[in-house]
């Protein structure tokens, strides 16, 4: 203090220290450049943290899709031939005594069932009825053996099984506390896995025989737990069954033939049809292509902030026009993509075609 | 501007040598700490949310490689957490032996699969091998011990007995096999199967990662969380932030 030297300024003859303006001065200075350093730092962290955010929710849907291949490849009718009766009401039973209780023929029969098509209400067959801006694309229930089981390790016990999209919020799948200490919920277009385990599969459930339920029809039911969430941010899904390529050639046909509208049923109601039996009942389709479309998570937080509680890209996503017709997948494809692009969301389309191991498409039939 | 240097030319009209004023020194010094007891708040917090990330992505990290080494190599693998003391734990409150912050892996390999340890003979009785040393969670942080918090660490996933003591259990070292010794008898654990896990599959499993202070806290009283949410049936992983 007294002897201030060291606060010598160059050249200027009386020696004195900074004033106090000078030093709030430089202050002020340091204070501005950290403010551009740490607001620089927030945008580096920002751009890191939504590539990751980016690379795992892909990762998350390419799980889903490897999920969705596995399964669908194993998905099994074994079918079994038996006898018919034309003269019975249930052309699987024998008419009661003094009928001409002889069989006309074999047919092939299956409990089992592998029925795809669009999802939402209206379709026909009725897949999980949702209303159509809660769940985009196309939905498939089938059964195979998997081996869920909720008491036993069994290998290859059968169970129920399916995909489909539904939008809604986490309410249900996430931890209950986060609901107390009031963390909003995040809407989101959410692929879900229905799997029935062994004991809970209704496939044979007699009472399902009579009326128009499907086995399938608990899929909502107590939410996380008939149906999990398999990824988040999945904006469509298409399933469309085909033909092998060689088999579409030798029948002059297209590959998409066998599901024009993209709608399959290996089953025709609660019992075999009156027309005579095709080579096409009762079977799988030998080929299914699987086509999904996922968004990065950055892009729907952004939605979210939109649209809210509402199902974001609901023009985008319309089903009135898209993936109707499988002659049309390529156009559809595009547009969709198109469309996605314009409204700047950052996706992905997995694509491929799976072949289901135990289809026996065009092997014997009854008559 | 103009003003003070004119005040300061008065003085040093006055008094050539001239430093700082005791006055002046106090304001520029109550200056910066009013600027740091602004500043610091944030920045603590930054630091702290940035060492939760750390060790959240950490058991994230640990969770999805045990679960991908269940589906890869298409072993059960059992996780288990595992009690690590810490010098702070007296202060907040942990239970003996600290509060759950270590993961361990154990793979499963069945009988008449190759016995790891000399690469021919079938294994006649099933074996589980240590693969790696357990991961612990960075100083600071640890896994919630409420009951609602992390469901995981609850007495559902506690050891039955028995059942850890009748599979032979050797740890994977530099120097080749070495059996394995129990670090505690106090841990929780669950089992990923390739396409499940041993969890039962109408709950919901998560386990929390939280600042070391609030981890014998109710949920109402955390300051902040790093919850990892897993599929009883799917095995998928989510997370879970403010």
């Amino acid at each position: 203090m007294q002897n201030p030297t060291s606060f010598k300024s160059h050249g200027s003859g009386p020696t004195r220290g900074f004033t106090l303006v000078e030093l709030l001065v430089s202050f002020s200075v340091l204070a501005i450049l950290l403010l551009v350093i740490s607001s620089m730092l927030e945008h580096v962290q920002r751009a890191w943290r939504q590539s990751t955010a980016k690379v795992s929710s892909f990762r998350e849907a390419r799980r889903a899709f490897d999920r969705i291949t596995h399964a669908l490849s194993q998905a099994d009718l074994n079918p079994y031939l038996c006898y018919r009766y034309d003269g019975s009401t249930n052309p699987l039973l024998p008419p009661g005594k003094g009928a001409n209780e002889a069989p006309s023929g074999y047919v092939r029969y299956s409990e089992l069932q592998f029925v795809t098509g669009l999802s939402s209400s209206g379709a026909s067959p009725q897949l999980t009825s949702l209303a159509e801006s809660l769940s985009p694309g196309h939905a498939v229930f089938f059964q195979a053996p998997l081996g869920d089981s909720k008491d036993y390790r069994l290998p290859t016990s059968l169970n129920g099984c399916g995909f489909y999209i539904k939008f809604g919020d986490d309410s249900a799948l996430r931890p209950d506390y986060l609901a107390a200490l009031g963390k909003p919920p995040s809407y989101r277009y959410r692929m879900y896995e229905y799997r029935s385990p062994t004991e809970r599969n209704r496939v044979y459930d007699p009472t399902l025989k009579t009326g128009s339920a499907a086995w399938y029809g608990d899929f909502d039911q107590n939410a996380p737990l008939r149906s999990r969430a398999i990824a988040n941010n999945i904006l469509m899904l298409v399933i469309s069954p085909q033909l092998s390529p060689s088999d579409a050639e030798t029948a002059r046909v297209a590959a998409t033939s066998i599901a024009p509208s993209y709608t399959y049923d290996s089953q025709y109601g609660a019992t075999l049809p009156s027309r005579p039996q095709l080579s096409t009942d009762y079977q799988l389709p030998p080929l299914v292509m699987i086509t999904l479309v996922a968004m990065d998570e950055s892009s729907a937080i952004n939605m979210q902030l939109d649209a809210g509680s509402n199902p974001p890209l609901q023009r985008e996503l319309s089903q009135s026009s898209l993936f109707r017709n499988a002659a049309r997948y390529a156009t559809d494809m595009e547009t969709l993509t198109g469309l996605l692009v314009d409204r700047k969301v950052n996706f992905r389309v997995f694509t491929a075609t799976v072949p289901i191991r135990s289809s026996k498409w065009g092997a014997g039939t009854g008559t | 501007m103009m003003k003070s240097h004119s005040i300061c030319g008065t003085r040093n009209h006055r008094e050539p040598a001239n430093g700082f004023t005791l006055i002046e020194l106090m304001v520029v010094v109550a200056v910066v700490a009013l600027l740091l007891a602004l500043v610091m708040p944030g920045l603590m917090g930054t630091l702290g949310a940035s060492k939760l990330t750390q060790a959240g992505d950490k058991m994230a990290g640990f969770l999805s490689e045990a679960q991908s080494r269940a589906y890869g190599q298409g072993r059960p693998v059992e996780v288990r957490f595992y009690r690590v003391p810490s010098a702070e734990d007296s202060m907040q409150g942990a239970p003996a032996g600290g509060f759950f912050r270590g993961g361990l892996m154990l793979e499963y390999f069945q009988p008449g699969e190759t016995d790891p340890r000399t690469g021919t003979a079938a294994l006649a009785r099933p074996l589980a091998v240590v693969r790696q040393a357990m991961v612990v969670l960075p100083e600071g942080t640890a896994m919630s011990e409420d009951a609602q918090m992390s469901t995981l660490l609850g007495l559902a996933t506690r050891p039955s007995g028995q059942n850890a003591m009748v599979v032979e259990t050797v740890m994977k070292t530099a120097n080749g096999y070495e059996p394995f010794l129990p670090l505690s008898e106090e841990y929780r654990s669950f089992v990923l199967y390739p396409e499940t896990t041993s969890l039962d599959s109408e709950s919901k499993w998560h386990l929390a990662v939280v600042p070391e202070t609030d981890a014998a806290r109710p949920p109402a009283a955390v300051t902040n969380y790093y919850t990892l949410l897993v599929d009883p049936v799917t095995t998928r992983l989510s997370i879970y932030r403010p």
